[in-house]
């Protein structure tokens, strides 16, 4: 048990926090990106800002609702399709904190492109780049680095969104030609109306798998001609939507489509693997590009707030405009502590950052659509003007909270996952309780320590944190232990039922975002002030003492509520209205 | 046929620029720095006659280690090579003496074409194109915004006053690019990428033959003696128009005894 226990601590900051560890070598000291790649990455910026104010005209875009051809192919000669593709494979070979710091550009500038180009390097090839073979990779990479061929990623369907196990679309072994037979319609698919390499997930019929759905799953690279054919492959027409009006969305509708069986990705049976990894992979971009939007809001926004003048006063002067440039700041530099936190896990080669990114998604996602409608607010009646960016901006950032896992589903999984945690480490302590004779010491030994409040002792501090923000540190400590506790008597309680608590789920993740944000912005400030001195890194170390305490108050209301709640008030008013149709409860009765 | 092609590398248009303690330099604490725009248009003109004609295309400099930042822009644009003449720890310098310097490492370069810009952005001299070539004494031709090549000669079209001149001149001459002369492309990852594997060959004054104390301090004939920013602008004044007699008045008033003007 201590072996694949030791395992998981390594390999997972926050899978070892709901194992009552904090495994701090992770996440201290703050991850430094080298000066080389700084360098880069701000040449390259430059570059990408120079191309896109010459051929990407945003407002256009939006308005004729498409996406120049001439700019994908200015794209791809930029590079900028290839940033993540290794070198050999002739793309760039950007570490995690580069690709991030460029979406972190990319975004703000045009949503459109951004999509573009995250469709096709953060999920589209990513199936190819995480579970190819070397002849695969070879054949397909150059193409896709250079930008000669787009990729989309093709799993959602008509009925199966979130539950995307329940695709239906299915892939028939042909063995007179060694070809798989692809039937099925795939729904939403960015890139979708001019790709030329599709990540296809399908359902290899079979007696064996029948139990498991799940193993039925295979990842198909459906890949059309240079013109974009490919007999039984048709696209639908493009969808309208409310933003990202540029990028293209349309249904891939596969009528015995053939594909070689050479173009499995990732074997038999491992397709919703290959779906979950490279999801889980592509999420901390989510995060890095909610960063560049949330600071150029704060530009707007500051703008805004020191010229306007009402009551002889410039408006940002006034506490209630302060208060929100505060926070939209504050919470940007959490976010931006917490991507690249994970972005630095990631090229440190931790195998699992897999709820780390999950809770850069839900976290930039919501702030960045919160720190827009501030802006908004600041700029007043302009806010609500099309010839002002809010809009747009609004419009354009709404899906983020749907698409790449909705953050419904994504707070369930930072739940679940932990819970899971948890249950391993109770497996010991449940088989006690089913068998008490034979085990009563490890139960007795349990009941006690979790008597004394620290079961299974997590009497963990963190130890890196600097001394100016030793009570913030303690802080984070003191509830990482509560919280952990917690999780585990809720697995306790509910048994296998706690799969269904998701009003608990939604205060567990909520937690658990908080905390990784509070550590991820107690490790950045701490190298803050051992690079610049506590006097010069006084503005960070007020932000990092602004959010604990912010955070404290999210947590204590979320974990109080764990036990004391309004719960079944919650069931009970849904079910009224479910019965009604709709809001039961009418003043004058109509 | 080999191009090289000086650049300068200078604080952003953009930069907000802030005076040193000393009165007399600039704070370069928060400067963004970048290759003077009109040198761009030097070496994508070198960069797409390489292309046409081959040949290679080499980038110099004179400036402190930070410009290796800008050559390697310069060579993820496609250039082939990249020189720095440093200037670390050398105090400072004229035209004159950077003029001395590229000029000693020009001598040793074999180019066919020497580019600049028509002026750097920074002090805005626009002499370096005459003060190299008087030094190598070389002909040549500035604020070119057209090239034809032709068999070891060259016609250049130049801006002048209210119109175009067009010049022949023999090779290799010195030619000082313009706006207008091309649009300069962009790096590319992929460029900036194999820049990063080159090697800038970083020489030092002495290396080239020039001897520092002649070209600095005392030596330089034009020195910086102070730096002074403009003037803030002042709030406008709004004079009520509601008696336009009165507000005539008034504006008289104002023009002679506030602004004396008149
Ligand atoms: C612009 C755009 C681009 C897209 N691009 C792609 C793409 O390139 N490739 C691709 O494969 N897909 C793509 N999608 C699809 C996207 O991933 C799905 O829309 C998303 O996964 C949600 O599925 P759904 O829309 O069917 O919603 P549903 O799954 O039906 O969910 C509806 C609501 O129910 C909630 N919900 C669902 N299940 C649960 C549960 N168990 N517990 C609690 N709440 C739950 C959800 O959070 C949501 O609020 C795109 C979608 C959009 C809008």
């Amino acid at each position: 048990m201590s072996t694949t226990k030791t395992d998981t601590e390594v390999h997972s900051f926050l899978k070892s926090l709901y194992k009552g560890e904090f495994a701090e070598s992770l996440v201290f000291p703050f991850p430094e990106v080298p000066e080389d790649v700084k360098e880069t990455v701000t040449v390259f910026a430059d570059a990408y800002r120079d191309f896109d104010a010459q051929f990407i005209d945003s407002e256009k875009i939006d308005r004729d609702h498409f996406f120049p051809r001439e700019a994908i192919q200015g794209l791809g000669d930029l590079g900028a399709l290839g940033m993540t593709i290794p070198e050999e494979y002739g793309g760039s070979g950007f570490s995690a904190a580069a690709y991030c710091k460029m979406v972190e550009v990319i975004g703000p500038l045009d949503s459109s492109a951004a999509i573009v180009i995250g469709s096709h390097q953060s999920i589209g090839l990513k199936p190819l780049l995480l579970f190819g073979t070397d002849e695969q990779k070879r054949k397909w990479l150059p193409d896709l680095a250079s930008g000669k061929r787009l990729a989309a990623f093709c799993l959602t369907e008509p009925e199966a969104g979130s539950d995307a196990a329940s695709l239906k679309t299915t892939a028939v072994y042909d063995p007179a030609t060694d070809e798989y037979v692809l039937n099925g319609t795939k729904q939403w698919i960015s890139n979708g109306g001019f790709a030329k390499f599709l990540t296809v997930f399908a359902r290899i019929p079979s007696e064996a798998a029948e139990k498991d759905k799940h193993r039925e799953i295979a990842c198909f690279a459906v890949v059309p001609d240079e013109s974009g054919e490919l007999p039984g492959l048709t696209r639908g027409p493009e969808e309208k939507k409310l933003g990202l009006c540029g990028s293209s969305t349309c249904q891939i509708i596969l009528e015995n489509c053939r594909v070689p069986a050479f173009n499995m990705i990732g074997g038999k049976g491992q397709g919703f693997r290959v779906a979950v990894e490279t999801l889980n992979t592509g999420r901390t971009s989510l995060g890095a590009g909610s960063v560049g939007g949330c600071k150029q809001m704060i530009k707007l926004a500051t703008e805004h707030a020191t010229q306007r003048k009402q009551f002889k006063t410039r408006i940002a002067d006034f506490e209630l405009i302060r208060e929100k440039i505060a926070e939209m700041t504050a919470n940007t530099y959490v976010l931006e502590s917490m991507v690249y936190l994970t972005a630095g896990l990631i090229d440190k080669g931790v195998p699992d950052y897999s709820l780390e990114g999950a809770c850069c998604k839900v976290y930039g996602t919501e702030l960045l659509w919160k720190t827009i409608n501030e802006a908004l607010q600041i700029a007043g009646g302009n806010g609500f003007m099309n010839e002002y960016p809010y809009g747009r901006a609004l419009r354009d950032s709404r899906v983020n909270m749907i698409f790449e896992g909705t953050n419904e589903i994504l707070r369930l999984y930072l739940a679940l996952t932990g819970m899971k945690e948890a249950g391993d480490v109770l497996k010991g302590v449940e088989k006690a309780v089913y068998s008490p004779l034979t085990q009563y010491g490890v139960l007795i030994g349990h009941a006690q320590k979790w008597m004394q409040g620290n079961v299974p002792a997590f009497d963990k501090k963190l130890q890196k944190v600097h001394p100016a923000l030793a009570p913030e540190a303690d802080q984070v400590s003191h509830y990482a232990s509560i919280f952990r506790n917690a999780v585990e008597t809720i697995v306790f309680r509910n048994g296998k039922k706690v799969i269904e608590r998701q009003y608990l789920h939604h205060r567990i993740a909520d937690t658990l975002i908080d905390l990784y944000a509070q550590v991820a912005t107690l490790s950045r400030v701490t190298a803050a002030i051992e690079k610049k001195g506590e006097e010069k890194a006084k503005p960070e170390i007020e932000i990092a003492r602004w959010f604990c305490f912010q955070a404290r108050h999210r947590m204590v209301a979320s974990l109080k509520a764990l036990d004391k709640n309004r719960d079944a008030e919650a069931t009970a008013i849904s079910n009224a209205v479910y019965e009604a149709g709709g809001y039961p409860f009418d003043l004058w009765g109509w | 046929m080999n191009h090289v092609v000086c650049i300068a590398y200078v604080p952003d248009t953009e930069t907000k620029v802030k005076i040193g303690g000393d009165g007399k330099s600039i704070d370069e604490t928060d400067v963004k720095w970048i290759v003077s725009p009109y040198d761009e248009y030097a070496l994508e003109e070198a960069l797409k006659t390489r292309e046409a004609k081959g040949g290679t295309v080499t980038v110099l400099t004179f400036g402190p280690a930070r410009a290796d930042v800008g050559l390697r822009e310069c060579l993820a644009r496609g250039a082939d090579e990249a020189v720095r003449i440093a200037s670390d720890g050398l105090g400072e310098t004229d035209s004159l003496g950077v003029a001395q310097l590229l000029a000693a490492a020009l001598k040793g370069m074999k180019a066919d074409a020497i580019w600049m810009g028509s002026k750097g952005v920074g002090t805005d001299a626009g002499v370096m194109v005459s003060m190299v070539a008087e030094l190598l004494d070389l002909p040549n031709v500035n604020l070119v915004t057209k090239v034809e090549w032709k068999d070891g000669a060259v016609t250049l079209w130049r801006e002048v006053e209210g119109g175009r001149e067009v010049v022949e001149s023999p090779l290799p001459c010195v030619i000082g690019a313009h706006k207008g002369l091309n649009e300069p492309r962009y790096a590319s990852l992929k460029g900036i990428m194999a820049a990063k594997k080159k090697v800038i060959a970083v020489k030092k004054p002495a290396d080239l033959g020039v001897d520092p104390a002649g070209i600095t301090g005392e030596k330089a004939a034009v020195r910086w003696t102070k730096l002074e920013l403009p003037p803030a602008r002042q709030a406008c004044k709004l004079i009520p128009a509601d008696d336009p007699q009165k507000a005539a008045e008034e504006l008289l008033r104002l023009l002679r005894d506030e602004a004396k003007v008149l």
